[in-house]
């Protein structure tokens, strides 16, 4: 797999919410269409990052656990 | 300017808002206010000011702090008796956050430090508790083109609105200080604690607002509070085109009445 993203976001060792509040600074400096990646250690931030980004009318896709508690998923930035 | 670990923690409930974000909390880091009054009103206006993180926040008052202040005036403690209240007051907010600065001006706003004072800032606070001081900042915020979010209390009741630049002055609607014998007497200043509280709060909000260019501020609305009957009403209020902040003469207000009415708030 390529890495086909603008912006990493590792909040590997952060929890809810700081876990969403630092991807969503992340997301705020991308352009739309633009793709931030997010390296995920804490099981429950893998949902709630979905939940709240694609309530806020982000794309979320690419969810996958890479290992023993390791997530990943990328959010595309559709609104501003 | 990107934020710190540290910051990102500390301002994260705000950030998480859409109408914060990054770039707002970064907007506020690199904001100034002037709060005028370090009271009852000035003490939560400043301390939720210094909380959300206003880079700098300037206090005026030439005050010390005395016992019977410290019922209202939350900032202050007992072992500040006797301070002056600048002092005092930005030791709580750099405790609260040191991530700001607080510049002290130890005396109260005069026509002769008004203009200079104002100019150094983006939004003037109104935390005084006599009309004179509230002339004196509402022509120098209207020279210096700033907002001045205007707080006053008296016994139960409040009121708070934003004065200044696309809206009404204070003088659009208080032409001319008001006779002495309307001046409150030493029978009639009592006020519970929790009244400025109320009126403070809206306040700081009001001057985050105007800072993040948020929602829709107090601006042409004056809102009056009852808290004993615990009822908020709204007046529009309008810029008064034969005011001198929209080019007109005005009602000026010449020095003696200032004078006068000092004297009568210290009775």
């Amino acid at each position: 797999m390529g890495e086909d993203y603008d912006a990493l976001c590792d909040i590997r060792g952060d929890k809810c919410p700081m876990t969403y509040i630092k991807a969503r600074i992340t997301l705020e400096d991308l352009k739309p269409q633009q793709v931030m990646l997010v390296l995920i250690d804490y099981a429950p931030a893998v949902d709630n990052l979905r939940r709240n980004f694609t309530m806020e009318g982000q794309q979320v896709y690419g969810i996958e656990q890479v290992g023993p508690g390791e997530w990943r998923l990328r959010v595309r930035k559709l609104t501003a | 300017m990107t934020l710190s670990d540290e910051q990102v923690l500390r301002y994260s409930r705000n950030i998480v808002l859409d109408q914060v974000g990054k770039r707002g909390q970064i907007r506020l880091l690199g904001s100034s206010v002037l709060v005028v009054g370090t009271g009852g009103l000035g003490s939560p206006v400043s301390y939720y000011l210094a909380a959300a993180g206003v880079g700098r926040i300037g206090l005026v008052d030439g005050d010390v702090v005395d016992l019977s202040n410290l019922q209202r005036q939350i900032l202050h403690t007992t072992a500040d008796l006797g301070r002056q209240k600048v002092f005092s007051a930005r030791e709580k907010l750099l405790a609260l956050n040191p991530d700001i600065t607080v510049s002290v001006y130890e005396s109260m706003l005069s026509e002769e430090n008004a203009d200079a004072l104002v100019r150094e800032y983006d939004v003037v606070v109104d935390a005084t508790d006599n009309f004179a001081a509230r002339y004196i900042m509402n022509d120098a915020c209207v020279r210096a083109g700033r907002y001045m979010v205007h707080g006053s209390i008296f016994r139960f009741e409040g009121q708070v609105t934003v004065f200044g630049r696309e809206g009404p002055c204070y003088r659009c609607i208080y032409p001319s200080v008001p006779p002495p014998d309307l001046m409150p007497t030493c029978a009639q200043v009592g006020v519970l604690g929790a009244v400025p509280g109320v009126i403070g709060s809206i306040q700081a909000l009001e001057v985050l607002k105007i800072l993040l260019d948020a929602g829709r501020t107090l601006s042409g609305r004056l809102i009056l509070f009852n808290g004993l009957s615990m009822e908020f009403m709204e007046v529009e209020v309008q810029p008064d085109p034969a005011c001198a902040c929209r080019g007109g003469t005005g009602d000026a207000v010449v020095r003696p009445t200032y004078n006068r009415c000092q004297k009568a708030n210290q009775g």
